[in-house]
């Protein structure tokens, strides 16, 4: 649910570049309708399936306090049902076609998929139409997802430490801005939402003009682009969003939370303030991410878990969104080793890469791992349809994806030093710290 | 996320294999895979090796017999610490020159022990192949096993152990297959108690007896000609001795009686919810039968599990039924997840469920569905080099035919109902189900009444 799209797309991309010479000429075509909605299609014959992918610019970015988590319990609501199709047809209608569907939320956008049979693509052009128009937007659809979204939200945070440590880092890092929940919500909002508040998030985020989407397989384009127009075209556009507003204000200290929870282990986050994933120093950032934790013989694993062995697991990531996110860090400590021990060496750490900056080495490390992990991601349909759309409607341009690699081989040591001074300072930081209460019996077994 | 079931992770990939997915009804379900080219080196080791043409890479898995089934009780965890150790150091590497070269290479290099083997598998780009099988090779044949890297896994093990009661779904599910395997090696997971008896003999003893290359099978999967591939696999492993050592046995895992068992977790919110019962071993003419019994009864999000204890009656975010079938033995688990309050709704919905299809079994239109779906997603299943390996690898461990690939359709569609409900008959009644719960004991004792007696454990036992 926390997935990150620009960082998934960005995986894909690579791939393609590394196992097509030709990558740059991907045969894409676009389809504009009158209705606002951009449709890719990317013909591939060589498989009889196809990958259907949408897009809504919508997340939990675009909600506010009250309704914090509609974005991502609507994404649940979008299975129950639209005025041609009762409820349960959707995965009757999937399943039956030898597929399966999926979606997940992030803060800046919600995606669904599904993939299936190419004889079935006509029917599910019929159920992806159906439910973009006329969605099931009833009590008994909200009150089925409101419980299993709940039970989702306890198992994912309630119950996990990392997750509720992970929830209590971005609660607190942010201010003003809606960065400042995750797409899960708080359980209070998730109690409140109303029918009224997703009827109007449906008119608003889920018009057509709001939406982008992929189709990658088994199919004639001019075919595809015929259905699209009959089911599509007559969904009525809806007046734009309203733009969120970015106010966040600057940090000018660091804040400090203590997390108290049952758990065996100490735990610490770290938050720094991160950039866009426009911004020219995002790539910097994602490399020296990988520089730092990627693999055994990353800077971190070595110091923290290898060497000074106070750690047993650390990592670092770089969550950049459409607007600046954050760059953070999670060490659990060994037995007997402490928290501060861990947040201090990540500092040294971090301290030696301003200082000295890395090893060209090490660059070339973190660009490969970037080259490589492409190839992994791009060889699906499904992969190079979330790649389309997140960079038709990140960029406003699917072709974006071919400057990916560039700016990742453009990044010198000197800019990976530039970046960790800029980023890593102790004012703009957010340290959640676990002080776990021990795991204890509760009560008497019962008879 | 709309699911987070016990079932594999809906994100499936999709690459340049050939293949023939037509509907369930259509006359001919054929997959054209490549095919699989077996030869054996001259000390024994068997190569299995499949050319894929659309992605540059390299997929490969070495399999060694004899998993953490062969570790002994009291030192249970022998068998994952080796396999932890293989790249911890080599006659010609350190632990950390491992590391920094596959790293380089942006590949992977891991090495596991599963119940019936120890894998060490390599993915490379295909550029990269002779650089990541000089790392295989060395990380196989000349492990020396430094004291101070077991002391570093060895505490890493034992951080991994104490932080378990933190986890209530791993926990929920280790204690499931204790209890369906108990008195079986199957059912022996490491305790803090074991990894500490461990001693660097203990493994150097396991590494001579089981890597060895007697029984080792080679599975390789990617942009290669199988000619040179057979020649960089020879180069690097054929004057590899064999050890003469007796292949590892394992006793049949025999059908344990039912027990309930209530793990006390005082600050959780939701109760973990384990179903679990005997089943058979993986290479069982039920095999097929079973795989559609599963799917109709908690395998997509129109099985019968998902459709009543999720869409229904909103009792869970997740559920899912498996039938987990390895070498000697199985198991047929359900795993879901509810709030507290609901637990007691909960056992008596898996028990409604579980009731109904024991007695009445699945209709004919269930099966039909679900024939269409499992081909469907076993094609999209199989197009990563590395979905290839591991289902190469398993024709290997399980001694399934040599056209399993090419057959598992046609198998698939010709079961009929009365074995699919056979198998309903045999392996669904509710009462033949062990129960696991993690949960608060305080919060939970009332809704237990009448179910038979728990026996009771603290979640900080488990695992020490």
């Amino acid at each position: 649910m926390t997935r990150h799209t620009l960082f998934r797309c960005a995986v894909c991309l690579t791939a393609l570049l590394a196992a097509n010479a030709n990558a740059q000429t991907l045969k894409v075509e676009r389809l504009q309708l009158k209705n606002g909605l951009t449709v890719l299609a990317l013909e591939d014959r060589s498989l009889p399936t196809v990958a259907y992918y949408t897009l809504f610019r919508v997340g939990s970015r675009n909600e506010r306090p009250g309704i914090t988590g509609l974005s991502h319990l609507f994404e649940h609501m979008m299975f129950n049902g639209s005025a041609k199709y009762p409820p349960k047809s959707f995965d009757r209608i999937i399943e039956a076609g030898g597929g399966y569907s999926n979606a997940f939320t992030t803060p800046d956008t919600t995606e669904y998929y599904e993939e299936f049979s190419s004889t079935t693509l006509d029917q599910v052009l019929r159920l992806e139409a159906d439910r973009m128009r006329a969605l099931r937007l009833d009590t008994q659809n909200l009150e089925q997802e409101r419980s299993i979204v709940k039970e989702e939200r306890r198992v994912g945070y309630d119950n996990s430490v990392e997750g509720g440590m992970y929830e209590t880092l971005w609660n607190n890092a942010f201010v003003a801005h809606p960065y400042r929940w995750l797409p899960i919500g708080f359980m209070g909002d998730l109690n409140a939402i109303r029918l009224e508040d997703a009827r109007d998030y449906f008119r608003t985020y889920y018009a057509p003009n709001n939406a982008v989407v992929a189709v990658v397989g088994d199919f004639d384009t001019k075919q595809l682009f015929a259905k699209m127009r009959r089911y599509f075209e007559s969904i009525p556009r809806q007046k734009p969003p309203r733009p969120v507003v970015n106010s966040e204000p600057p940090q000018r200290g660091e804040k400090r939370i203590l997390f108290h929870r049952a758990a065996e282990l100490p735990a610490v986050m770290i938050a720094y303030r991160g950039v866009s994933f426009r911004h020219a120093d995002d790539p910097a950032l994602n490399l020296l991410a990988l520089i730092l934790s990627h693999g055994q013989s990353a800077r971190l694993y070595r110091r923290l878990v290898y060497e000074k062995q106070i750690a047993a697991a650390v990592n670092a990531t770089n969550d950049s969104r459409i607007d600046p996110g954050l760059f953070t860090f999670y060490a659990q400590a060994q037995p007997s080793h402490t928290a501060a021990e861990c947040e201090a060496e990540i500092y040294a750490v971090l301290e030696e890469i301003q200082r000295n900056g890395v090893t060209e080495r090490e660059l070339q490390k973190a660009k490969n791992v970037v080259r490589a992990g492409y190839v992994d991601n791009f060889k699906t349909n499904f992969g190079r349809a979330g790649l389309l759309t997140g960079y038709q409607a990140n960029w406003g341009d699917w072709r974006r994806y071919a400057d990916y690699l560039p700016r990742h081989d453009r990044v010198t040591t000197a800019d990976i030093q530039r970046v960790a001074r800029r980023c890593f300072t102790d004012r703009t930081r957010t340290v959640v710290t676990l002080v776990p209460q021990r795991n204890a019996q509760s009560g008497e077994a019962p008879r | 996320m709309r699911r987070a079931s016990a079932s594999p992770s809906a994100r499936i990939l999709l690459t340049a294999v050939a293949l023939c997915l037509a509907a369930a009804a259509a006359p001919a379900q054929r997959i054209n895979l490549p095919p699989v080219t077996r030869h054996r080196l001259k000390n024994g080791i068997q190569l299995m090796l499949m050319e894929y043409r659309r992605a540059p890479t390299l997929s490969v898995e070495a399999l060694f017999p004899g998993g953490a089934s062969g570790d002994p009780v009291e030192k249970a965890g022998v068998a994952a610490m080796t396999a932890d150790l293989l790249k911890r150091g080599t006659s010609s590497r350190t632990a950390i020159q491992i590391a920094e070269e596959i790293d380089f290479l942006g590949g992977s290099l891991n090495a596991g022990a599963g119940d019936d083997s120890l894998t060490v598998s390599l993915s490379v780009l295909s550029k990269d192949a002779d650089a990541g099988l000089n790392l295989l090779a060395d990380v196989i044949r000349r492990s020396v096993f430094p004291p101070e890297e077991i002391e570093r896994e060895r505490q890493l093990a034992l951080a991994g152990l104490q932080s378990l009661p933190d986890s209530p779904e791993e926990t929920a599910t280790r204690v499931a297959t204790e209890t369906v395997f108990r008195g079986h090696p199957y059912g022996v997971f490491r305790t803090i108690a074991s990894v500490k008896r461990i001693t660097r003999d203990d493994l150097l003893r396991y590494y001579q007896r089981f890597i060895v290359p007697d029984r080792l099978t080679i599975i390789a999967v990617g942009s290669f000609q199988i000619p040179q591939m057979i020649e960089k696999l020879r180069a690097r492993f054929e004057d590899w001795t064999p050890s003469g050592s007796a292949a590892p046995t394992v006793a049949e895992a025999r059908p344990t009686p039912r027990q309930l068992v209530l793990i006390d977790k005082p600050d959780a919110t939701q109760t973990q919810v384990r179903l679990i019962r005997p089943a058979f071993r993986r290479n069982h003419p039920d095999f097929f039968a079973a795989e559609l019994a599963d799917a109709m009864l908690g395998g997509g999000f129109t099985s019968r599990l998902v459709d009543e204890i999720r869409v229904n009656r909103s009792l869970t975010y997740g559920i899912g039924s498996r039938f987990r079938l390895h070498k000697y033995g199985g198991f047929l688990a359900i795993s879901t997840f509810t709030r507290i309050e609901t637990t007691r709704a909960m056992l008596d919905a898996l028990n409604g469920v579980l009731k109904r299809t024991a007695e009445r079994g699945f209709t004919s239109e269930e099966l039909q569905k679900v024939k269409s779906y499992l081909a469907g997603m076993f094609a999209l299943g199989l197009q990563t080099p590395d979905a290839l390996a591991n289902i190469l690898s398993d024709i290997a461990l399980y001694n399934l035919p040599a056209d399993y690939l090419q057959t598992y359709l046609t198998r698939l569609l010709a079961v009929p109902l009365a074995d699919v409900n056979r198998i309903a008959r045999a392996y669904c009644r509710p009462e033949s189900f062990s129960v696991v719960l993690v949960a608060p004991v305080a919060k939970i004792s009332g809704q237990l009444k009448g179910l038979g007696r728990f026996e009771t454990r603290p979640i900080t036992a488990v695992g020490k």
